[in-house]
């Protein structure tokens, strides 16, 4: 089957649309603000008057380009162009600055190709095993896995710990406002505008970028990258050293990709916090370490592959762009579910053929445009940066086409700009706002599930894994005194 | 590179004296930042009580239940972040602080590029948003010299043009 599906996909038809899908998925992912989720849903019309494998093929291509591409802005701007690249800011920018701008791109190129290709290659072969792991994941592990995502979220991104879990704390105190999922109540919805609660898209548009461009531009002699621009070098070496990384970040990845709607947005931060655990040299980290970035390109781009069990066989999506892939599948008229593989015999394998050649074309296009990208995106911060907040505005709008996503985008701009300098880091705040509703409504709904027997709701075993995990990772935090102790 | 010489201050103290007034400003950010937080998460926790409560299990299944339980969580990181403050000595730092912030270069500089990127943000959706761009990206980069007259008219000419016109037109976007 599998010949006849490679057949298909590398038709010069299926190839052309993953190319132009690719060039928007990195136009996308490059432009801070702009999304893949924003990007595939700007193209789903385009997608619906094309035959279905070349509007599949179209879709699959911006997704996979957007994420790849959110790690270069990531690195050379130190704005992720999606939020599944806010843990490459932390090593790929101080790489940027000390002037290794060409190899960090190399890097997070390479990564991002070969997390694709594992990610989707795992998914393959593994299918039927994760899948029945995935039915385990209740309401009540969603909300655990959402807790643990922020929480090593807050460890990591800061210098401080105390600071990390305020901003997480903060983040999902945003994701509370508007209306509730379960009852319909409108929180903390003093105005009309806020019944429908704060868009995700502004917030990270505004927490990353505006404040960003805010803390650099009012030095009066703004930073500019080191080093000259050129093609991006692929570091082998580093590669070589990082195999064990790579295999360990793919299958996290993989892993929180099945769990629905948390996505790549927190496995790039499990992954970071399992490199930075097993790196022998960890001083490096937050400091320009290869293994930072390869851990969490890897895992954002293999997330795709987990990401696609619970849509195409539990019809649920594994993250933002994967409900779009699934809107898309139905309007096509495939239904995903477990009957999905019996009914449509070999297209689970035509959707991975068509990640795994938008991940060859990820690493091709990458390495091509790579000198163009670094030499555009090293340009002179004064100029750069201003064209950065237009687009981002332009994002935000885009996100909900009101008045009131733009204005939200500003001030959390604001709010990012004093968050940054007094040392509290944006990304734990980002990823409390975009699962905070996930969590708030697994765990209603799990403490609905068990009313009558909540203990049964603590005994399940995942769950008992994933709490033991939780509270090893308070007391790591604890003992490591970061923060806590006088600095 | 032209370097301003008069906008270099020396400072004459010993560093350990500057270290000392650096962290004793951290610290007063700190703490004026717990007190706020502090004021948020009481606010946070009494709201989410008098959300309503349905059902056999009320409280817990009350919309304020996650709410009350994150203010409650945040009351407690604000007050950690405001005793650990206190042990630096953070309060005696304030008006140096906000002495440092009024006077400062950088304060005024954030305060010009935030103050004209807000008109823009406001503006957007009453004025024709390619016409907004083009005087958004030529304010800006009049403010930070990027360079002569016709360079900044061609900069924010192509900017704007890329901001309102190229972009949305790949995406079939519609405009403010």
């Amino acid at each position: 089957m599998i010949p006849n599906m490679a057949l298909v996909v590398f038709s010069p038809s299926i190839i052309g649309m993953e190319l132009l899908g690719t060039m928007l998925g990195i136009f996308v992912g490059v432009t801070p603000g702009l999304t893949a989720v924003m990007g595939m849903s700007l193209m789903l019309g385009f997608a619906f008057r094309i035959p279905m494998e070349w509007g599949l093929a179209l879709l699959i291509a911006i997704y996979t380009g957007a994420i790849f591409s959110g790690g270069i802005t990531a690195t050379m701007m130190n704005i992720p162009g999606t939020p599944a690249a806010a843990a490459t800011c932390l090593d790929g920018f101080p790489l940027a600055k000390m002037g290794r701008a060409r190899e960090a791109i190399g890097a997070v190129t390479v990564a991002s190709g070969i997390g694709e290709l594992l990610g989707e290659l795992f998914t393959l072969i593994s299918l039927p095993f994760i899948f029945l792991i995935a039915l385990k994941f209740g309401d009540w592990e969603v909300f655990l896995a959402c807790l643990a995502g922020v929480l090593v979220c807050g460890s990591l991104a800061g210098k401080e710990v105390i600071k990390g879990w305020i901003s997480g704390v903060l983040g999902l105190l945003i994701a509370m406002v508007g209306m509730e999922e379960i009852w319909a109540y409108p929180r903390f919805a003093y105005h009309e505008v806020l019944i429908r609660g704060f868009n995700f898209v502004p917030a990270l548009i505004g927490l990353f970028g505006i404040s960003e461009v805010l803390v650099v531009l009012k030095e009066k002699v703004p930073y500019q990258l080191a080093g000259k621009p050129g093609r991006a070098i692929i570091p082998f070496g580093i590669l070589k050293k990082n195999v064990k990384n790579i295999i360990r970040s793919a299958f996290i990845g993989i892993g929180i990709g099945c769990i629905p709607g948390i996505g790549e947005s927190a496995s790039c931060w499990v992954s970071y916090d399992f490199a930075y655990r097993a790196s022998k040299k960890k001083e490096e980290f937050g400091k320009g370490s290869f293994e930072g970035v390869i851990a969490a390109e890897v895992a954002n781009n293999a997330t795709s592959g987990g990401a696609l069990i619970p849509t195409l066989v539990l019809g649920i999506p594994g993250s933002g762009p994967t409900a779009i892939l699934l809107a898309a599948l139905f309007i096509y008229g495939i239904r995903p579910g477990p009957m999905l593989m019996i009914e449509r015999p070999g297209f689970v394998t035509f959707i991975v053929l068509l990640f795994w050649l938008s991940a060859i074309m990820i690493i091709l296009a990458g390495l091509m445009l790579s000198s163009y990208v670094i030499r555009l995106l090293s340009i002179r911060r004064e100029i750069i940066l201003p064209i950065a907040t237009a687009m981002s505005i332009l994002g935000a709008w885009g996100s909900g086409f009101t008045h009131f996503d733009v204005i939200s985008a500003f001030a959390f701009g604001l709010v990012g700009y004093i968050m940054k300098v007094k040392g509290i880091p944006v990304a734990p705040m980002v990823l409390g706002i975009l699962i905070g509703n996930i969590a708030d409504t697994s765990l209603r709904r799990a403490l609905l599930t068990y009313m009558n027997d909540p203990l049964a709701m603590l005994a399940r075993p995942i769950g008992i894994g994933l709490m033991v995990l939780l509270f090893l990772m308070l007391f790591f935090s604890f003992k490591k005194k970061r923060g806590f102790g006088m600095s | 590179m032209r370097i301003d010489l008069q906008s270099i201050r020396v400072d004459k103290r010993a560093p350990s004296e500057v270290k000392n007034k650096k962290n004793q400003e951290s610290a007063a950010g700190d703490f004026i930042i717990g007190l706020v937080l502090l004021a948020l998460s009481i606010f946070i926790t009494f709201e989410s009580m008098r959300m309503p409560q349905k059902g056999r299990w009320g409280f817990f299944m009350s919309p304020g239940f996650l709410p009350l339980i994150l203010g409650l969580i945040l009351l407690g990181l604000s007050i950690s972040l405001i005793i650990r403050s206190l042990a630096s000595n953070g309060p005696s730092g304030i008006v140096s602080l906000f002495r440092k912030i009024k006077e400062g270069v950088e304060s005024h500089r954030f305060l010009i590029i935030a103050g004209w990127t807000a008109i823009y943000v406001i503006l957007i959706g009453t004025i024709p948003f390619l016409l907004i761009n083009f005087i958004y990206f030529f304010g800006i980069f009049l403010y930070l010299k990027v360079g002569k007259l016709w360079e900044i008219l061609l900069l924010s000419v192509g900017a704007s043009l890329l901001v309102g016109f190229i972009t949305p037109w790949i995406f079939d976007m519609p405009l403010p």
